[in-house]
């Protein structure tokens, strides 16, 4: 292959892995931006939602959008749960007690479906959605159906929540409880209410990336979501944490990133990664697109 | 002040606990129940629970002529290294045990090791690969093969059966059993003629796209390419070397000797050929009684987990009752005289501690794992 | 609530210590026991130093591991590869396991610097991300160094830490926070916690004070490795995963981050509990999630609450909650 024809390859295999990454970093942004929490459970409702579809597709027998529904629906539901029972209590507490409670819910999603029999510790076979297809771009070059599909559906996606945000009340009850959570109650903005809603999105997000994740590597375990997580919690922090736009620009580069490094000495590559992001940091400290924090006197 | 009795009272119970009745031969099993490879651990239950079932249905074992209650012990070790020293230490001090039977992987083998050496108390590991862990001390055995004679075996497979000169490895950096395979394989590749042309690595059991490292593969003139990783990897990894092009042969190692594989490659495995210790089409008694048993208690065919661990307590099990006395240091000389018909083979223990047993080269055809060769150490 | 005399903790170490022994000699403590209090001490003193830059200085750092493996692997190469410890003679060894220790506590505590200098410019998450990252680029270049075994872990360490060693480490690591924090130094990290901007206006290099404390944060988890290292007589790249700095993480504000007490006990209760809940077999880990989340629930500013041992504080200090009170942005 041609020099230029392998630089198109590994943008595409990057960009594959990058919406992905963008999906999860989503969740993550959006709920540290309204209550300040590293949710370090959400690359569980990325396990979650895969294991959704896999149960939608293999008992109900549905095809790729009910099951993408379904996986996006019940991880979103469980996390508004959870946020009333492990995180709310602790919203007026020291702002790490409430993470310490996400190691926990962390830890008990990931061993508790281990425990139930039909899921169990083994590695499962996540079914074919999308019928395979190469298509050729540039000479030898090729992009596949299930890649369009991810980058087609995490673009929806990322439309639908932007509409969400900036152009409806509810967003912009979001925003407001994002710049100030007291003054906004005192607008009359129902500050519980906005916030499951975001752990609802961020949650519904994060089953759907995790069905694409799926479908691209179509194996699925109960342990997937936590590597998965931090990798976009680190592309969330690199584009700027509280950030939509940061959020999306980061998780693209983590995955292109990722893949040229590999491609260039793969015994490094794994930590390649961290390096440029430490690089990234040093001379923005703030994330590519997040903003400076200001300093009260 | 309450409060601290309270607590002083609940670890004084804790501390208790320990003491059991005197007359009775305990053998702690030590296996990654839960945490990432809770699924080895499954299997290597399901083998350590037929050879029960066989050598002891009404769970006593003979000790110098007299009948003891024999009493197994499973305790988790996380697939850590330090879970696994406290798991080792627990069963030697608290619960006593006789034997010790696992862990399943070289790291965590080499953490609990030492302890058992210290205490005299023999022990048979299930599936750690490294030649270090026995070296560790003359009560340390080990059921399953060493990665110089695995990587060494499907070097010569690629060189004299494949007759390829050319071979690219995709391996997993952080897996010391992948490495080990991988610097073996080069090695004797190397000494037999061939070359390893690339070599490829990924940072752990995460990682799931392998995209880049076939981009390399792909534009190097490879004739074969080795993948001596686990089940699940390799599973992945063939289905996308495939769906990149790639058409080269792929062999591995005996990581990929489990059923589950072809249920995440889906096809793509078709052709593949790896080393392992026990193939089921194998067609000694002993094997083919092993195969029938195991069938009809789990419904499936028994994968390397099962058989190492099978024959792991096989092995403890025939050493105490020829040993005569629950004396560590005689039960170590009782396994390291051992010779019995297993399903692998006839197992007998080398100066180091090694099963001396031939590795057999089998192929997914059609789903099915079939038999090609058997080479011998 | 006053202080107490300073040599009065360091006597009740002692006769902890010798109890621990006369129990394990009479056979009432077994040796299982004495390893978990080993490992617990081990981690109290990891958790000291996390406490230390998290809990004192107000910075976040979730990548403690890091420095662990950097101690542990330093003090291996030398008594290992750089002397042939189990040859050398009976005088020599304490001397070489000193050593060890003291080239781990440089080493780490100069990659505490490397990782503290550069992050003066970042705060709160972006900091917390570097330093997990630099734990993983640390993971990841050990396995590329075949003299420690890389991938396949680093083998014959000689298990030289004891109980002893343990509890003198751990003696002088508690008595050297004790007097940083309430000392001109601790408080001027608390200040720096409390409000940077004000601090500097102060006068407070905050800078300096930062950078101190990731240094000797560092240096703690550094020694703590390196006794770690002599106790598995084993080390392995993946024992220091992210993951591994979860827990230390969950030690500290589970204790309490505010107070040394809060680290200490937090670190011990959490290293004996997954033990404790050995018989439940499968559902150890669930049953330790919940409690995680039930502790918290009921308890959300830790075991301890942000209260301090009375030996933990010096005399004539003024009350404890100067250094506790508020330990979040």
């Amino acid at each position: 292959m041609a020099q230029t024809e392998q630089l198109v390859q590994l943008l595409i295999y990057g960009i594959q892995l990058g919406v992905i990454y963008a999906l999860i970093a989503l969740g993550y942004t959006m709920v540290y931006g309204i209550i300040n929490l590293i949710n370090f459970a959400h690359g569980d409702f990325v396990m979650i939602g895969a294991f959704t579809a896999f149960f939608a597709v293999n008992l109900a027998g549905v095809g790729f959008f009910p099951a993408i529904l379904a996986a996006m629906l019940f991880p979103a539901v469980l996390s508004i749960i959870i946020e009333r029972l492990a995180y709310r209590p602790l919203r007026d507490k020291p702002r790490l007690s409430a993470l310490i409670t996400a190691i926990g819910v962390s830890i008990f999603l990931e061993n508790f479906p281990r425990m139930v029999p039909f899921i169990g510790p083994n590695f499962k076979r996540f079914p074919e959605l999308i019928t395979m297809r190469h298509f050729y771009v540039l000479g030898q070059a090729s992009i596949n159906s299930i890649q369009i599909s991810n980058i087609v559906a995490s673009g929806v996606l990322l439309a639908l929540l932007i509409f969400l945000v900036q152009y409806t009340k509810m967003g912009r009850a979001m925003r407001a409880v994002a710049y100030n959570k007291d003054a906004a109650a005192l607008m009359g903005i129902n500050v519980n209410r906005v916030i499951s809603l975001t752990f609802f999105i961020g949650a519904a997000l994060a089953g759907a990336g995790g069905v694409l994740y799926s479908l691209t590597y179509p194996m699925i375990d109960v342990l997937m979501g936590g590597w998965l997580g931090t990798k976009a919690f680190i592309a969330a922090v690199f584009g700027g944490i509280g950030s939509i736009p940061g959020a999306v620009l980061g998780g693209l580069l983590m995955g292109i990133i990722e893949v040229f490094a590999t491609a260039v000495y793969s015994e490094l590559g794994y930590g390649s990664g961290f390096i440029v992001l430490i690089f990234v940091l040093l001379f923005r400290p703030s994330g590519l697109l997040g903003k400076a924090p200001l300093d009260k006197v | 002040m309450r409060k601290f009795l309270v607590v002083v009272g609940i670890i004084a119970v804790f501390l208790c606990s320990g003491a059991f009745a005197a007359d009775e031969v305990r053998i702690g099993i030590v296996l990654p129940i839960s945490g990432q490879a809770a699924m080895y651990g499954a299997y290597c239950k399901t083998g350590i629970e037929l050879a029960l079932k066989e050598l002891a249905p009404d769970n006593t074992i003979t000790v110098g002529g007299k009948k003891l209650p024999l009493t197994i012990i499973y305790e988790d070790n996380e697939n850590k290294p330090e879970i696994t020293a406290n798991a080792y230490r627990k069963l030697i001090d608290q619960d006593e045990v006789t034997a010790i039977i696992g862990p399943e992987s070289s790291s965590t083998a080499l953490a609990g090791a030492p302890i058992a050496q210290s205490s005299g108390i023999p022990v048979v590991t299930i599936f750690p690969t490294n030649p270090k862990v026995t070296q560790v001390g003359d009560y340390i055995f080990r059921a399953c093969f060493i990665d110089p004679f695995q990587g060494a075996v499907m070097a010569k497979y690629a060189y004299n059966d494949l007759k390829v000169t050319k071979a690219a490895v995709l391996y997993n950096n952080g897996n010391d059993f992948s490495k080990g395979l991988t610097e073996f394989f080069t090695k004797t590749f190397a000494e037999l003629g061939g070359k390893v042309v690339i070599t490829e690595a990924y940072g752990g059991s995460d990682i799931r796209d392998f995209n880049a490292q076939f981009n390399n593969i792909k534009a190097s003139d490879a004739q074969v390419l080795f993948m001596p990783n686990t089940y699940f990897e390799s599973g992945l990894q063939m289905q996308q070397a495939r769906s990149a092009g790639i058409t080269l042969p792929l062999i591995g190692g005996d990581g990929w000797d489990t059923p589950d594989l072809v249920t995440i490659s889906n096809g793509s495995e078709e052709g593949a050929a790896y080393s392992c210790a026990f193939s089921h089409e194998a067609t000694t008694p002993q094997a083919q009684k092993f195969v029938q048993a195991y069938r009809a208690a789990y419904n499936d065919v028994p994968n390397s987990n099962a058989v190492l661990s099978y024959e792991s307590l096989s092995i403890v099990y025939r050493a105490i009752e020829a040993a005569g006395s629950l004396d560590g240091a005689a039960i170590r000389d009782a396994i390291a005289k051992t010779k019995l018909e297993l399903p692998s083979g006839v197992i007998e223990f080398d100066s180091d501690r090694n099963p001396k047993k031939p590795a057999v080269i089998v192929m997914y055809k059609g789903g099915k794992t079939s038999y090609v060769t058997t080479v011998n150490p | 609530m006053k202080g107490i005399k300073s040599y009065i903790p360091a006597l009740g170490l002692l006769v902890f210590y010798l109890v621990c022994i006369q129990l394990r000699q009479a056979g009432y403590i077994k040796n299982y026991w004495i390893q978990i209090l080993m490992f617990a001490l081990i981690n109290a003193m990891v958790t000291l130093g996390l406490y230390l830059i998290n809990g004192i200085t107000g910075q976040f750092s979730i990548g403690q591991a890091g420095f662990v493996s950097v101690g542990a692997y330093s003090s291996g190469a030398v008594t290992t590869l750089l002397f042939n410890f189990s040859s050398l003679s009976a005088a020599a060894k304490p001397i070489v396991f000193l050593l060890s220790i003291a080239v781990a506590a440089l080493v780490s505590g100069f990659c505490g610097y490397l990782i503290g200098r550069p992050s003066l410019r970042l705060k709160g998450d972006y900091l917390a991300i570097v330093t997990l990252a630099f734990g993983e680029i640390l993971r990841a270049i050990i396995r590329c160094i075949p003299q420690v075994g890389g991938p396949r872990g680093f083998t014959g360490l000689p298990r030289y830490s004891t109980l002893g060693w343990i509890i003198v480490f751990f003696g002088l690591t508690v008595w050297f926070m004790r007097n940083y924090i309430h000392s001109s130094f601790g408080r001027a990290c608390v200040s720096i916690r409390e409000d940077e901007l004000a601090s500097e206006t102060m006068g407070i290099d905050t800078t300096k004070y930062k950078v101190q404390a990731f240094v000797i944060g560092a240096t703690m988890a550094g020694v703590a490795g390196a006794l770690l290292a002599h106790v598995l007589g084993f080390l392995h790249p993946d024992q220091f995963n992210y993951a591994r700095s979860t827990d230390f993480l969950v030690y500290l504000y589970a204790g309490g981050a505010g107070t040394m007490s809060g680290a200490i006990v937090g670190a011990c209760v959490l290293t004996v509990l997954p033990e404790m809940l050995r018989f439940l077999a499968g559902w150890r880990l669930v049953i330790y999630g919940l409690l995680l989340v039930l502790m918290m629930l009921y308890r959300p500013t830790g075991i301890c609450g942000g209260r301090e041992f009375p030996f933990l504080v010096p005399r004539l200090k003024r009350s404890p909650e100067a250094i506790g009170g508020r330990h979040d942005e």
